[in-house]
């Protein structure tokens, strides 16, 4: 019997966590260790997801470089994209979109760290200055090396 | 006879220390009297000369000595006064160091690090030391105080549209705070503040419908900017929905996760947002026992958060 090619095992993987959710059921609880592998390759396709949104990132990191947005609307925006990026995939994992495998590589790890890094910065961000732990100067360092990031990609 | 005699000697004798002992006493009242009536009469009529009229010795020592009686057990009105009393006899020093300017204006101010109170009502004074006319509530808290701008809530043209609590009140902030007990016995709580922040980022993902309209300075792009509505009802559904996530036996705790390198007490639940939801309470630093985490989380951050148990 031919082994599975990585895009056939996410598939069936894909297949049988919508089919454990039909049933109120979790791959996570049902089984752990197939989950990571599952995760894994969810991580690989949102990565490249992110990669395939490159000119939203940079439009937004130049504009706040360039002041023509604050800190606050940068902060809401990255957020608007990362979480838009992710709900994106959660409907094409419902409808069990083949299209998925196609984003299985390249892996990104670095690119995936540093806009899970930036969301975190982002998401610390506040303009009230009691519960705000993060300010304008660390969004404009992320704005940069993201922009830096992505250009060399 | 002689014991009559000795008797009345007595009397005499005493009746007239007690009298020699109170005839001092007696142009101090008319003095007294006497300066009320003129303080009381400039008062009325040149407000401001009066003040500059407070410069003479006497009526500041009579003010001294009857501040104390005024102020206690007197009425509201009496103390009233009194206090205006009070910041007349300090007014010319101020009037002093500040040759040419107003010395109505130069009543406002004052040095409360000169005055020895607890540093609660130092900091209250510092509020309230600024005059009507700059916006302070003035030395007697008389007049209102510049509402605190609600980041939240800006208004027309960056405005105030609301008033939430000011700046250096934190006992209503206390107060409105949700305490919460996780499946696990531990206890995380919600402050006024946090639930703001992050109902406002993260109220959508928990199925909160009610957006803020788009700012009009806004690049429209792909992907838009969610900012819920910061009120108190969709604060209330927020919290319920972490009491619910929280209380739930099947939500996974990660008793030792670092949240943006403060270590916290992490839960995960499959139940909200495309790959879940993740809760942390601080269990260092300066928002200890605090719920200061609150979001969907997508797979890579769920893979950091398992592998590396860790959560940006």
């Amino acid at each position: 019997m031919k082994p599975m090619n990585p895009q056939q095992h996410f598939l069936k993987l894909l297949k049988y966590s919508n089919e454990l959710k039909k049933k109120n059921k979790s791959l996570k609880n049902e089984d752990p260790e197939v989950f990571d592998v599952f995760l894994d390759f969810l991580v690989r396709i949102e990565r490249n997801l992110h990669y395939l949104e490159k000119q939203e990132y940079i439009n937004l990191a130049k504009d706040f470089l360039d002041d023509q947005i604050t800190a606050d609307d940068f902060s809401y925006s990255f957020m608007a994209i990362y979480g838009g990026i992710g709900q994106k995939l959660g409907q094409m994992k419902r409808a069990e979109s083949v299209e998925l495998a196609n984003f299985l590589e390249p892996s990104r790890p670095e690119l995936g760290d540093l806009l899970a890094r930036i969301y975190g910065s982002c998401d610390s961000f506040s303009l009230d200055p009691e519960i705000a732990m993060s300010d304008e100067k660390e969004l404009k360092d992320c704005a940069q090396i993201l922009l830096l990031k992505l250009q060399e990609e | 006879m002689q014991k009559v005699t000795i008797g009345f000697f007595t009397v005499v004798v005493a009746l007239g220390l007690r009298f020699g002992s109170l005839r001092p006493v007696e142009p101090i009242i008319q003095s007294q009297t006497q300066i009320e009536r003129q303080l009381q009469h400039s008062r009325s009529t040149q407000p401001y000369k009066a003040m500059e009229g407070s410069k003479s010795p006497s009526v500041s020592n009579l003010l001294k000595l009857s501040g104390g009686d005024l102020g206690k057990g007197s009425s509201p009105g009496a103390r009233a006064r009194n206090d205006a009393r009070k910041a007349i006899t300090n007014k010319p020093k101020a009037a002093k160091s500040k040759p040419g300017g107003s010395s109505f204006a130069a009543a406002w101010s004052s040095n409360p690090s000169k005055r020895s109170r607890p540093a609660a009502a130092n900091r209250l004074a510092q509020q309230f030391q600024t005059g009507p006319a700059e916006g302070g509530n003035g030395l007697f808290g008389r007049f209102s105080a510049r509402p605190t701008p609600d980041p939240y809530n800006p208004g027309c043209a960056g405005g105030p549209r609301s008033i939430t609590v000011l700046s250096q009140s934190k006992s209503s902030e206390q107060n409105s705070a949700r305490e919460i007990t996780a499946h696990d016995g531990l206890k995380g709580i919600l402050t006024d503040k946090s639930a703001n922040h992050l109902t406002s980022k993260h109220g959508h993902e928990v199925g909160i419908d009610d957006p803020l309209p788009p700012n009009p300075s806004q690049k429209l792009t792909a992907y838009k900017q969610v900012r819920t509505r910061i009120n108190n009802e969709n604060k209330e559904k927020f919290g319920d929905i972490l009491e619910e996530i929280l209380e739930d036996p099947n939500t996974e705790p990660f008793p030792d996760v670092s949240m943006r390198g403060i270590k916290g007490h992490g839960y995960y639940s499959e139940n909200y947002g495309e790959s879940g939801f993740f809760v942390g309470i601080h269990n260092e630093g300066e928002f200890t026992g605090q719920i200061k985490k609150a979001q969907s989380v997508t797979p890579e951050q769920l893979q950091k958060l398992r592998k590396l148990k860790s959560i940006d």
